[in-house]
Order: structure tokens, then C-alpha cells, then sequence
């Protein structure tokens, strides 16, 4: 997804995700057998249930998706806490995979029982985007996910996701490089004001034509 | 060009180690003691080692002062540990005292209208339900408004304390006896119909052991269990929580009845088991206190047992220096109220760094 | 019938104190602080006053110049207000503390402190009165005009009343029309609102909310003094003065944060306080007790309805409770 930024990507990513309530319109979910599913008035936990992963980074990183104050193990647990009968949380497996994403992102942090937000802001977008691709979802939205890293963890973020497509995850990537866009995507469909300016093949499309679509609705130039 | 860096600038701690923190707290512990043992002497020319003395024999001297101590700890520490989860959640549930009054009257009532006419055991577990139904009926109602409309909950639970005054103030009236004093004197004093067990020869052991047992269960509850890891979530950041798909009302309106039905818990000990009876000022301002021991022990329960002690420690001290040298009881209120300053007052230097200009910035 | 001509004074007289509070605290949350201990800074303002009457009338023995008489206390009162409006400030501004666990310490320390030097004034002085009885400085303090008791009903509603009240209405009208109409108002109620973008704009959000505090504090103190000096007559009882302080919090709700509506309101809530006297006896004792809790349950109604509405104009200051720290920007 292209788009100038503030062009509507987070409310599209949100009203996928079932938290930005929609006035018109559909999101087909379409299973590997066929069946569909309508998403829209349906509780963005049953939509996680089926497997859709919302990563997004906004600006201050912690604002969605992360507690500040809450440890590594904590904040690995936001998505899955609710597992398992009892009463109680079970931080054994959150704390696992805290630990896996550490050692495979490479994140640089004290220990699993640190704050997130005592961690640099790179390392927290690694957490909360392997906290999502760990999910094992079926459909991942993820958004600004290298916002600022460098280019060691960006690839890495990179190579999590091309792993992700040959998985037979659908990865809708929200982002405002467009050279890692014609290399990553498919398709790219680009927002401008709103609305759609176009969707087009990521394999056959230029730069020039994708920036002219991110200004211009339809991206025609003026005659 | 002048620019010149501020003299003073500050900027947010990313974190300071535990140790370090508990460190600058018990400094100001200590600095607002020593103000305290000045302002003390000023008014009763003692020293400050038998200002201490003094305090100390206020809250131990004998027997019967230590259980009374024990039980006024119990009891504001019970008040607290119910304000913890609300506070967890950043839900600043000020209506404790209208809580433990509406439970009280809930007991009083159960007592009055029912004693003597069911076996004493089902009346106690009628009180026992009915105090904590009430209590947390009376923090639904502004935790209700919050999560559907977001109702100042500072400012409602506040006002709920005094529609609860006014309520028992109706009651002790109309159940007064004897007719025209104003007061309900002691409930049941022949039969003792729904008076709480006492436990062996010890008056107040019922009531310390049982704010124990809920200390102890709620910093489980807070810290273990799914729904205290809910409601930490919402408290800190209410977007995060609907992201992960927690229905924040629903957490907001389950939190609060837990609250309200521990104060209600508080009322019915305080009714049931230590006066027998109830008037307008039976909570005491224990629902203001608890509110500064919860924060004192951000919000643990296992270090709101240290947080209550401390200000009970010193309201019985001051209380026993003001009778020993004839001044007013509210003493008292003063040397807690410098304390708590100097403690809010030394926060600022747990959160904040100051850096001050170095030459030739 | 009821006796208009006796209740309304009585309410307006139980009215001052309220409207005194409720405009002080108006002011100062729309700063954005929430001062829980305005019920402590009207004890601190109501004792300073009289701790200052009482050594002036000893010295004075039995001539008080009643220019004097009214300006130590006055001076005392507003002295010891601000003082407790700037350790708040202090606390709440400059070190960044917790506005509600700070309001609370201040009104145990406040209440306190009113009642231990109220109790001990006599002992720690070793004077030798039985109680603290300021009867000269009343006097001065509850004088009306001069041309009100030959106006019959007329002067008795509306012209049998101290300085003080008259001064509670002007500053509430004032305070209503800077905070509307002027561009410090404006201001202010940036800072309140949003102070991110008012510290952007260049507006000073320490200075607005020390000074607004403190006026607030001032002000609020004044109730205080009222109610000692004018309605007690000059006699201070230990918690006589009672939860005026949060009936006068839940004042700048029902009020909706505008205090010329303050001026009718508080003479509402003080009515229903003392309604009970004026009702036909054959309601008991009980019924007065609910009565009391009418103010209460009328502002909770108010909180519910303008939450429920959302309209913008009717809401709490949208930083109400919570600390400034520029970084965070």
C-alpha cells in the first residue's frame, strides 16, 4: 500500500483489523478452501481468531500495540493471554517467545524483564513486528514496520516477511519507501486523499508512475 | 549570538533502579520526620527522641494500644487494597468512603430489620452479602458512566460520598434509639444478633486476619490473574487494550464492582465486628487516607501493609502527643499532611533528572 | 406560606461561602489543576484570619479601629490562602506530582491545620478567654448598609448583607467576564485545554497556572473568612464549617466551570441545605437529612447529562488533573 502519509492507510489497515468502525463497504476474507468470510461488524478479536495480524508503528511506536511500561514477557502476551482455562496467566510461553524474537531479530535489550519503552526505538519496532509475524497469522498488515532502522534490521524485517509470502501468508505492507515496495510487492495499491488512485503490478510499474498516483488521484498528468 | 543552554534543565528518567528510588523515598521519609520532630518541639518544648518515645507509646505502649494499632492498620489497609485495581487502571475511584459507608449501612440494616428472626450464622452471610453488593453497587454507578460516556469518575465517585452520608444520616435517624438522640447506640446489645465472631479473647484478630487474607489475594488477583493483566493494560494505555481486543468497558465496570464490594467488605467489619453500630463519620475519612497509602505503595498491596502502617503509626503517635500536652487532636493531620508532601515531593526526584549548565555551554 | 422573606436571606447568607469556593476552584481548574484541597484552604484562610483578629483585638483592648479590624484578617487570610495555593502549585506544577493525591494531603493538612489552632489558639497563647470569640471584629465584618433595615422586605432580601457577600458576587461576575470575554481568559483556558499547543503559541503554562491557583486559592479563602467573621460571628467551632469545601467543588460542576451562573447556583445549593428549617413540621428529622443530599444528587445529574450531551462549551478543561512537561510534546 502506497500513499503519501496520512492518506488513510491506518484507517484502511484499522478497518481491516475490525477497529475503525465502516460505514460502506466490504472486506472478503477468502479461506485456502474458497469459503469467505465477511469481516466488516465482526469483533476484531473473532478477526484475529482467523488469523489476521495487525502490526502497525505509528510515530511514538508505543501508542498502539505495546505498553510501555510492561516487560518484553508482558507485551508478548498482549495477543495470547487469553489461552488456557484458569483463572491465571500463563507467562511461560509469552516468555519463550520473547526470548525467540530477541535471539532472532537481534534486538538489543538488558533482559526479557526490561520495560519496552526503556528500549531504543528500533528495537521496539523489532519486538511489537516479531510479536506479530510469531502470531502465525494468515493475513499480516503491517505498517511502517522499518520506521527508522537501520539497514541491517530493516532486511531482517525484510527477510521475516518475504519468509511470511512463502509461508502462503497474505502480507499487505504499508510503507513509504517505493523502491522496497516495487521490490517487495506484487501489487500495489496507492492511496491519495482517501481514496484509491490505483492498483497496479509491482513487477511492471515504475517509480515515476506510483509517485504521480500518490499526488494525483489517477495519477494522469494534467494535459 | 547568545544561546546559552538553560541554567536548569530537566528531563524524564528512563528508569532509576529499584533500590535507588526506595532510597530517595526513605530520604524524604526522614528529612519530613525531622520537620516534624522541629515542629513538635516548637509546640511542646520535647526533644525529638521523646517526641518519639511519645509516638511510640501512643501506638505500642500497651497491650491494648498495639491491637487497637493492628486493627486501625487492618482496616485502612483493607480500604486501600480495594482502591488498588481501580488505581491500577488509572480509574480514580475517590468514593471509598461512600463505599464502606453504603456496606455499613447495608450491614446495620440486615442487623436491625433481621436480627433475631433468622439463625445468626445465615444473618452474618445476609450481611456479609448485602455489605459487599453494596459497597460495589455504589462504585458501578460512576464506573457505569465512565465506560459508556466517560464521566469524570474524579469528581462522581466524590460526589457519591456524600449522597452515602446523607443516606446513613436518614437511617440513624429513623432507626434511632433512644427516640430523639440522634443516634442508633449499640445494635442487638442483648442478643448480639449479628455480631462477626471474635476470635478467641482477641477483640480485633477477626478483622486483622481478614485484610490480611484480602491483601494477599488481591495482589494475586493484580499481578497473576487474567483480569489483572487486563486491567493493567487498560490503565496504561486504553488504545493498546482495544487493540488487543480487551472490551475496556467491561473491564472498567468489573474492576470498580471489585472495589466497591472490598469497601463494602470494610463497612461491614467496621459495622458488624468493631462498633456494632453505625453513624455518618463510621468510615472515619478512611476512603480519603487509603487513597495516599495506594499511592504511597504504587498501588502493591503487599507494600500498602508498610504505606498503612506508616500513617497509622503516626495519626496514634500524634494523637498520644496531643493528649499528653493538651493540644488539639488534629495534630495529627498536620505531621501527616508534611509527610505526604515531602513523599509526593520526592517523586519528582524518581521521575525527573536535573541538569544544570556546565561551563561554557 | 412559605416564608420567602426569612429563607432568602438565610440561603444567600449559606450561599457566600460556597460561591467563594466554587469561583476560586472554577479559576483554577481551568488552568487545568484539580485542587481537591480548596476544603483545606478555606480552614487555612478562615483561621489565618482569625489568628490575626484575635492577637488584634488583644492588643487593641476594647477599641478596634474597625478599618483595621477588617483588613488584618482580610490580609491574613489571603496571605495564608496563597500559601497553600503555591505549595500545591508547587508540588503539582513544578515537581510534576499527582493533582488528586496532593488536593487530599492538602485538605487533611489544611482541615487540621484550622482545627488544631481553632482548639489551641487560647492555650498556646495563654490567654486567658474561654473560647475564641471575635465579637468586635464581626461586627465590623457583618455590618450592612446602613439604609437596608428601613426597606423592609426589600432590604432584607437584598441589602441586609456584609461587605463580604457583596465582594463574593463581584468577583464571581468578574471572574465570569475576564475568563469570557478578555484575552488573558482566552489564555488561560488554552492552557487548560490543550497545553501542548499553548506552551507552542508561546503562552507561559507555569505562570498561567501558579497565578491562576493561587487566585483561586485566594479567593477561596475568602469563603472561609466569611463564614467565621460574618455567619459565625466571630466564634470558631472546630469542624463547624463542615464539608462546605466539597459542596462547593460539586458547585463549579453544577455550574458547568461559569461562575455567574455561580451566583444564582450557590444561593440553590445553599437553600437546599437549610430548606429543612423552612418546611411545615410534621416532616420528621429524617427527611432534613435527605434534603442535604440534594445538591449532591443534582451535580451528579449535571456531570451525567453534559457527558452524555458532549457538547464542547460544557465540558471539564481537557487537561484537568494531569501534569505539563513540554518533552513530552
Amino acid at each position: 500500500m502506497a500513499g503519501i502519509s496520512g492518506s488513510g492507510q491506518k484507517e484502511l489497515l484499522e478497518a481491516i483489523a475490525g477497529l475503525q468502525p465502516v460505514e460502506k463497504g466490504t472486506v472478503t476474507y477468502i479461506e485456502d478452501s474458497g469459503e469467505t468470510d465477511e469481516l466488516i461488524g465482526k469483533d476484531p478479536l473473532e478477526i484475529a481468531k482467523l488469523g489476521v495480524a495487525l502490526s502497525f508503528v505509528p510515530e511514538d511506536r508505543l501508542g498502539m500495540g505495546l505498553v510501555g511500561n510492561m516487560d518484553l514477557t508482558d507485551n508478548m502476551m498482549l495477543r495470547s493471554f487469553r489461552e488456557g482455562n484458569s483463572v491465571f496467566t500463563d507467562r511461560s510461553a509469552p516468555h519463550d517467545l520473547a526470548g525467540r524474537v530477541v535471539n532472532e531479530l537481534e534486538v538489543n535489550t538488558p533482559g526479557l524483564s526490561t520495560p519496552v519503552r526503556r528500549l531504543s526505538g528500533g528495537n521496539v519496532q523489532k519486538v511489537l513486528v516479531g510479536r506479530e509475524i510469531s502470531s502465525a497469522p494468515t493475513v499480516l498488515l503491517t505498517a511502517y514496520a522499518v520506521r527508522g532502522l537501520d539497514i541491517n534490521s530493516s532486511y531482517m524485517i525484510y527477510d521475516l516477511i518475504n519468509q511470511q509470502k512463502k509461508n502462503g501468508v497474505a502480507v499487505v505492507y504499508v510503507g513509504e519507501d517505493l523502491d522496497v515496495l516495487l521490490e517487495l510487492c506484487d501489487r500495489i495499491l496507492v492511496l491519495c486523499g482517501g481514496r484509491v488512485s490505483g492498483i497496479v503490478d509491482g513487477r511492471k510499474i515504475t517509480k515515476n508512475e506510483v509517485g504521480m498516483m500518490m499526488t494525483k488521484l489517477g495519477g494522469k498528468q494534467d494535459a | 549570538m547568545h544561546n546559552k543552554t538553560p541554567l536548569i534543565r530537566l528531563s524524564k528518567r528512563k528508569a532509576l533502579p529499584t533500590s535507588k528510588a526506595w532510597g530517595i523515598r526513605l530520604l524524604a521519609i526522614l528529612l519530613s520526620l525531622v520537620f516534624c520532630a522541629v515542629l513538635t518541639m516548637l509546640v511542646t518544648d520535647l526533644n525529638p527522641v521523646k517526641v518519639f518515645a511519645t509516638m511510640f507509646q501512643g501506638a505500642f505502649g500497651t497491650v491494648r494500644k498495639t491491637w487497637t494499632t493492628g486493627q486501625e492498620i487492618a482496616m485502612l489497609l483493607l480500604v486501600s487494597v480495594a482502591l488498588a485495581p481501580a488505581f491500577m487502571m488509572h480509574f480514580w475511584n475517590l468514593g471509598g468512603e461512600g463505599q464502606i459507608l453504603i456496606g455499613g449501612l447495608a450491614t446495620a440494616a440486615c442487623m436491625i430489620l433481621l436480627g433475631g428472626k433468622i439463625p445468626n450464622g445465615i444473618l452474618i452471610l445476609v450481611m456479609t452479602v448485602s455489605a459487599m453488593a453494596a459497597g460495589a453497587i455504589w462504585a458501578f454507578i460512576p464506573a457505569f458512566f465512565k465506560a459508556k460516556w466517560n464521566t469524570n469518575e474524579t469528581l462522581f465517585t466524590l460526589m457519591m460520598n456524600y449522597v452515602a452520608t446523607q443516606l446513613v444520616a436518614y437511617y440513624v435517624i429513623i432507626w434511632e434509639v433512644p427516640k430523639g438522640s440522634g443516634k442508633i447506640g449499640i445494635i442487638n446489645q442483648s442478643t448480639e444478633a449479628g455480631w462477626l465472631p471474635q476470635i478467641g479473647s482477641y477483640k480485633y484478630l477477626l478483622n486483622i486476619l481478614i485484610a490480611l487474607a484480602v491483601t494477599v489475594l488481591m495482589f494475586i488477583y493484580m499481578r497473576y490473574s487474567k483480569h489483572g493483566y487486563e486491567l493493567t493494560v487498560v490503565g496504561e494505555s486504553e488504545r493498546t487494550a482495544r487493540y488487543v481486543g480487551i472490551k475496556v468497558e467491561k473491564v472498567i465496570v468489573r474492576t470498580l464492582i471489585l472495589s466497591g464490594a472490598v469497601c463494602g467488605l470494610t463497612g461491614l467489619l467496621l459495622v458488624g465486628s468493631t462498633n456494632h453500630t453505625i453513624t455518618t463519620t463510621i468510615a472515619d475519612n478512611r476512603g480519603f487516607t487509603a487513597v495516599m497509602v495506594a499511592w504511597l505503595a504504587k498501588f502493591n498491596p503487599i507494600s500498602m501493609i508498610l504505606s498503612s502502617a506508616l500513617l497509622i503509626f503516626l495519626k496514634r503517635g500524634a494523637s498520644e502527643i496531643s493528649t499528653m500536652y493538651h493540644l488539639n487532636q488534629s495534630f495529627g493531620d498536620i505531621l501527616t499532611g508534611i509527610i505526604l508532601f515531602f513523599i509526593i515531593g520526592s517523586e519528582f526526584f524518581i521521575q525527573y533528572q536535573i541538569h544544570f549548565r556546565k561551563k561554557g555551554q | 406560606m412559605f416564608d420567602f422573606v426569612s429563607f432568602i436571606p438565610r440561603a444567600v447568607v449559606q450561599s457566600i461561602p460556597l460561591l467563594y469556593g466554587s469561583t476560586g476552584e472554577i479559576i483554577t481548574q481551568k488552568s487545568g489543576n484539580l485542587n481537591l484541597g480548596i476544603p483545606g484552604v478555606m480552614y487555612v484562610g478562615a483561621i489565618s484570619g482569625v489568628i490575626a483578629s484575635f492577637f488584634y483585638e488583644r492588643s487593641a483592648g476594647g477599641n478596634v479601629n474597625s478599618f483595621v479590624a477588617i483588613l488584618l484578617p482580610m490580609l491574613a487570610c489571603l496571605i495564608g490562602s496563597l500559601l497553600m495555593g503555591l505549595l500545591y502549585c508547587f508540588l503539582t506544577v513544578t515537581l510534576r506530582a499527582n493533582q488528586n493525591v496532593t488536593g487530599l494531603a492538602m485538605t487533611t493538612f489544611g482541615i487540621g491545620f484550622g482545627n488544631f489552632f481553632g482548639g489551641s489558639l487560647i492555650k498556646l497563647t495563654g490567654a486567658d478567654v474561654p473560647n475564641i470569640a471575635l465579637s468586635a471584629t464581626s461586627a465590623c465584618f457583618s455590618r450592612s448598609l446602613p439604609f437596608a433595615g428601613r426597606l423592609g422586605a426589600v432590604g432584607k432580601i437584598f441589602f441586609s448583607y456584609g461587605f463580604l457577600a457583596y465582594l463574593a458576587i463581584v468577583i464571581a461576575l468578574a471572574a465570569a467576564f475576564i475568563l469570557k470575554k478578555t484575552r488573558t481568559g482566552l489564555e488561560l483556558r488554552a492552557v487548560g485545554e490543550n497545553p501542548a499547543t499553548a506552551d507552542a503559541a508561546g503562552i507561559n503554562i507555569t505562570a498561567y497556572k501558579y497565578v491562576a491557583t493561587c487566585i483561586g486559592c485566594m479567593i477561596a479563602g475568602l469563603g472561609g473568612l466569611y463564614y467565621v467573621m460574618d455567619y459565625a460571628c466571630g466564634i470558631w467551632s472546630n469542624d463547624a464549617f463542615g464539608d462546605r469545601g466539597w459542596l462547593a467543588i460539586a458547585l463549579v460542576i453544577f455550574t458547568i466551570w461559569r461562575p455567574d451562573v455561580g451566583v444564582l447556583a450557590s444561593i440553590l445549593f445553599g437553600g437546599l441545605y437549610i430548606l429543612y428549617l423552612f418546611i411545615p413540621t410534621g416532616m420528621n428529622l429524617s427527611v432534613k437529612e435527605l434534603y442535604k443530599m440534594l445538591p449532591y444528587v443534582v451535580t451528579i445529574i449535571v456531570l451525567i447529562i453534559t457527558s452524555m450531551r458532549r457538547k464542547r462549551e460544557n465540558q471539564p478543561p481537557q487537561s484537568l488533573g494531569l501534569s505539563y512537561f513540554r518533552e513530552d510534546r
